[in-house]
């Protein structure tokens, strides 16, 4: 029967026992750790014994900056420009762009 | 002046552009062919009355809907998501545009029932660890290999697996998790060398990568391409040599590192 694939292993590295036992020992340490925070988190989730919020609050701006709302949620909006008409911000040309 | 009509029109096309553009980059993401996802969207949009123009990109979807009459239109843009393949999404989005026309849905039962088919939870990680595995252990098979070497590609395969998807819950490229998988399930099937286990070992560390081969982008590729969706075949045809030349980089780094020679 012909081999799918043509190798040699007549030159093995000797380090190739450690490697291969190594290789496994990294994953089988990586799938425990992956189990046991799996479970911490579970239990986190029913007890909220630590709560975190990872959302990132930045500056949200329109009129090229001059109006816009502060990482606090407050508005502040150009004083020194007169006469910006909002309806250039929320123009409607019809097209939409979903994310 | 606007017409109310006309605003009655123009709010309903929106509608349908925006929900159809959104039905149209899941299923793209999901493994959909080009041509499955032009003939979804077809025939959901003759089923309320409106003109699809649309062009299918690799990364966003353009949409124009057009009211009966062509006196109104509305154009959406919709990015496509990165998403895993899932062809039970593929399968139920198709089945919703078919149930479309059949018994005539409207926009917002549509919208609904795509909101339960993408809300669907995939089957359990660890389900699919031991079925890949088992299935790879089966090409071992296939490939004239004995029990001993099944076993070790199955152990090899599941590692592998199991890495691939934890570098990927990390955002990790998709390059560079083929290629540590590949090395990594390579190192571990090579242990019939190693140890001398089992009378196949060369068939174990063949097939002990063979989880990694994209098959799905592969395929699609070919059918984009009989369809002449040039653009979209070459996007995934791309995408699969990728992966494919990754997970060889990962088989001849793991043959370097153990210093096997092959020819």
């Amino acid at each position: 029967m012909m081999n799918i694939l043509s190798v040699s292993a007549a030159n093995l590295s000797s380090f190739a026992p450690a490697i291969v036992w190594g290789c496994l020992a990294i994953t089988v340490i990586s799938a425990m750790i992956y189990s046991v925070h799996d479970k911490l988190k579970a239990l986190n989730n029913r007890h909220h014994y630590i709560s975190w919020n990872g959302d990132e609050v930045s500056v949200t701006t329109w009129n090229n900056g001059h109006n816009g709302v502060s990482p606090d949620g407050v508005p502040f909006y150009d004083t020194s420009a007169e006469g910006n008409d909002p309806s250039e911000t929320h123009g409607h040309n019809g097209t939409a762009t979903a994310a | 002046m606007v017409q109310p009509q006309q605003h009655s029109i123009h709010e309903h096309l929106k509608e349908a552009s925006s929900f159809i553009g959104n039905y149209a980059a899941i299923l793209y993401a999901s493994g959909a062919t080009t041509i499955r996802i032009e003939k979804n969207i077809l025939r959901m949009a003759g089923e309320w009355r409106m003109h699809a123009e649309f062009s299918i990109l690799p990364t966003d979807i353009i949409i124009s809907l057009w009211s009966e009459n062509k006196e109104h239109s509305y154009s959406t843009i919709v990015r496509i998501p990165e998403g895993a393949i899932n062809y039970r999404t593929v399968t139920y989005l198709s089945c919703l545009s078919r149930r479309t026309a059949q018994k005539h849905l409207s926009i917002d039962d549509a919208r609904c029932i795509m909101q339960r088919i993408t809300g669907f939870k995939r089957l359990d990680s660890r389900a699919v660890l031991f079925l890949v595995g088992a299935a790879n252990a089966s090409f071992c098979r296939l490939f004239g290999g004995d029990p001993v070497s099944m076993a070790i590609v199955f152990v090899a395969t599941v590692s592998g697996f199991f890495i691939k998807q934890r570098l990927t819950e990390k955002k990790w490229d998709y390059r560079m998790v083929s290629l540590v998988s590949a090395c990594l399930a390579a190192i571990l099937s090579s242990s019939g060398f190693v140890f001398g286990w089992g009378e196949t070992p060369e068939t174990a560390l063949a097939t002990s990568v063979l989880f990694l081969v994209p098959g799905i982008p592969f395929s699609n590729a070919v059918s984009d391409l009989i369809h002449g969706r040039y653009i979209c075949s070459l996007s995934r045809f791309c995408q699969a040599m990728m992966i494919t030349v990754s997970l060889s980089l990962g088989l001849c780094l793991a043959f370097l590192i153990l210093n096997i020679k092959f020819y």
